[in-house]
């Protein structure tokens, strides 16, 4: 069982969010602004909290410095502008999914979440080759570099593959893909390439 | 040679740039008065004997006359302005022109140099150089006017002049203060106002052109749930687009132009087309070939597959190579219909004239299309 609260400023988008979960997932909580979010979070420490990037009084971002502890998060988004994404993910969300996901989709994501694998949208795997790829491919710091296998992974989820058949394709097993996918999260969490400190220090989160 | 110019109303002189031996001001000179450019040359230079006067007058030509080409910076003409003041001064040490006209001339060169850096033409905001400029042409202004009123009133006068005009200032500016506070307050809610207003309006545009009429439509086929889908996905991404991605023209940009392929798809098909770009590349006659080609392609997943398309395109320094990914049955190369086929192999001979190239992989879960077009050599 899955304990879940759900972070967004529309009651219709939770409602419809928890109506269509399975049943090994239970929602243990709801916040509607970032103040309501960090009490809930904090009284309820789930499993996964999925968080909207846009909130009232503060952004998701703001949820993510204040809640500590084991929950894990994943983002939100109505918006596919990177930033917006970025943000939260370098802010230690465990992936990205937009709000036309479909239920199963959704529910998919929420166990990789809670099991502490990274979800990519095709959209944030080609955002994440387009950071890596840039200029300055000579540096030394293993942060800012993709291996061969972890672009290879990337290139398939952003042509549309799952995990699945993006194991098949390589050969390789859902395992070692959720692996690459895990180091890829953290280099994009941990790098301090030129394109993702950009938007970190826009946003005033360096 | 030599005739007085007649192209313009005020015949004006200019320092030549043909025939010069130094600034071209001999040569110019000559053109405008019409005389021989040798007489020039020689007055110049007996004048030159006369304790330096000829070189003196020189450099105040070079400094006054403009290029006739003018392609000179303004530093080199500043510097034969400080060539002709430091040598008058030096001509004539203590005569009492100079207690009048050296200061001047220092006012005059500040001042040019303020009214060069400040002249509306130039983008009102200045750069580091620039401002180190205009801070010494202001010195410039302020040391003559100070060297000026000195030699006038002698030094004490002129401290209690100061005294007198600063204290005048504070005065009126204390005076005018709330009235000048006013006037930028309103100036600048005005100016806020405005752009709110621009903004309101443009979004009240974008609202009545486009959700507006989806609204209306969506009601109109409130009973085909097809129907109803499709607009929604199609406004949404137009509302997205005009919202979060910049104005891209689809005739430019690769990127561009696959998100116009996705757009127009989608809003024929009830397919969803995610298209995610790495790197870009301007679109030449061979772009605008892979482009049509993607077309096909996605027409072709739209039309047999459905659900949702992916469109992948990735561009670095050696290729491009665009991936379009649909969920459909399994492709059976056998069972392919017979449009199908014809579709696949215009596709193919499309990327083959534009030099690059097309191969189509059937899997249990879906049909994936990739394109290949080698960057121009």
């Amino acid at each position: 069982m899955i304990r879940l609260v759900i972070v967004d400023d529309h009651e219709m988008v939770r409602a419809g969010i928890a109506g269509g979960l399975p049943p090994d997932i239970e929602v243990v909580g709801q916040a509607a602004d970032v103040a309501e979010a960090v009490a809930v979070i904090s009284r309820t420490t789930p499993d996964v909290v999925l968080l909207d990037v846009h909130l009232p009084g503060g952004n998701a971002q703001a949820v993510l410095q204040q809640v500590g502890g084991s929950s894990r998060f994943l983002a939100l988004s109505v918006s596919d502008a990177s930033e917006d994404v970025i943000g939260v993910v370098r802010l230690g969300a465990r992936g990205y999914v937009t709000k036309d996901i479909s239920a199963d989709a959704l529910a998919t994501a929420i166990r990789q979440v809670a099991t502490g694998d990274a979800v990519f949208s095709p959209r944030l795997a080609g955002f994440v080759l387009d950071a890596f790829t840039g200029t300055a491919a000579q540096t030394d710091d293993e942060l800012d570099r993709l291996t061969a296998r972890e672009r290879d992974v990337m290139r398939l989820i952003a042509r549309g593959y799952t995990y699945r058949e993006a194991a098949e394709e390589l050969f390789v097993s859902v395992k070692t893909v959720e692996t690459h996918m895990s180091a890829v999260l953290r280099k994009l969490q941990l790098s301090n390439r030129r394109e993702l400190a950009r938007w970190a220090r826009g946003r005033g989160l360096d | 040679m030599g005739c007085v110019s007649t192209d313009t109303a005020v015949p004006r002189a200019y320092r030549e740039t043909r025939g010069r031996w130094i600034g071209g001001v001999a040569a110019g000179l000559a053109e405008h008065l019409g005389w021989p450019v040798a007489a020039v040359r020689i007055l110049f230079v007996v004048l030159a004997l006369f304790g330096g006067l000829g070189v003196v007058a020189y450099a105040a030509f070079w400094a006054v006359l403009p290029q006739r080409d003018a392609d000179e910076s303004d530093t080199i003409r500043l510097l034969a302005f400080a060539a002709f003041v430091v040598g008058g001064f030096l001509l004539f040490p203590s005569s009492p022109w100079m207690q009048i006209g050296l200061p001047l001339a220092v006012v005059a060169l500040g001042a040019t140099v303020v009214w060069t850096r400040l002249s509306p033409s130039r983008r009102l905001r200045p750069d580091g150089m620039q401002w180190t400029a205009l801070a010494l042409g202001f010195l410039l202004v302020v040391l003559g006017m100070g060297a000026l009123a000195v030699s006038g009133l002698g030094v004490r006068s002129v401290l209690n002049a100061l005294a007198v005009a600063i204290l005048l200032l504070v005065g009126v500016g204390l005076i005018a203060m709330p009235w000048v506070a006013g006037l930028y307050g309103e100036l600048t809610s005005e100016r806020r106002q405005r752009v709110r207003s621009e903004t309101r309006a443009e979004l009240a545009t974008q609202v009545h052109d486009s959700v507006l009429q989806t609204l209306t439509l969506i009601r109109r086929h409130a009973d085909d749930p097809e129907q109803v889908v499709r607009l929604a996905r199609a406004e949404e991404r137009h509302l997205r687009s005009w919202l979060y991605e910049p104005t891209g023209d689809p005739d430019l940009t690769l990127s561009a132009a696959l998100s116009g392929v996705a757009s127009r798809v989608e809003a024929a098909y009830p397919v969803t087309v995610e298209v995610v770009c790495v790197g870009d590349v301007e679109l030449d006659e061979r772009g605008h070939a892979l482009v049509a080609a993607v077309g096909e392609a996605v027409l072709n997943a739209a039309k047999h597959a459905g659900g949702a398309v992916s469109l992948y395109a990735e561009t670095d320094t050696a290729q491009t190579m665009v991936f379009i990914r649909d969920r459909g049955s399994g492709f059976d190369v056998d069972a392919i219909p017979a449009d199908r086929k014809g579709v696949a192999e215009s596709m193919i001979g499309r990327m083959e004239r534009a030099g690059g190239s097309c191969s189509i992989r059937g899997t249990a879960t879906g049909t994936e299309i990739r394109l290949t077009l080698p960057r121009a050599a």
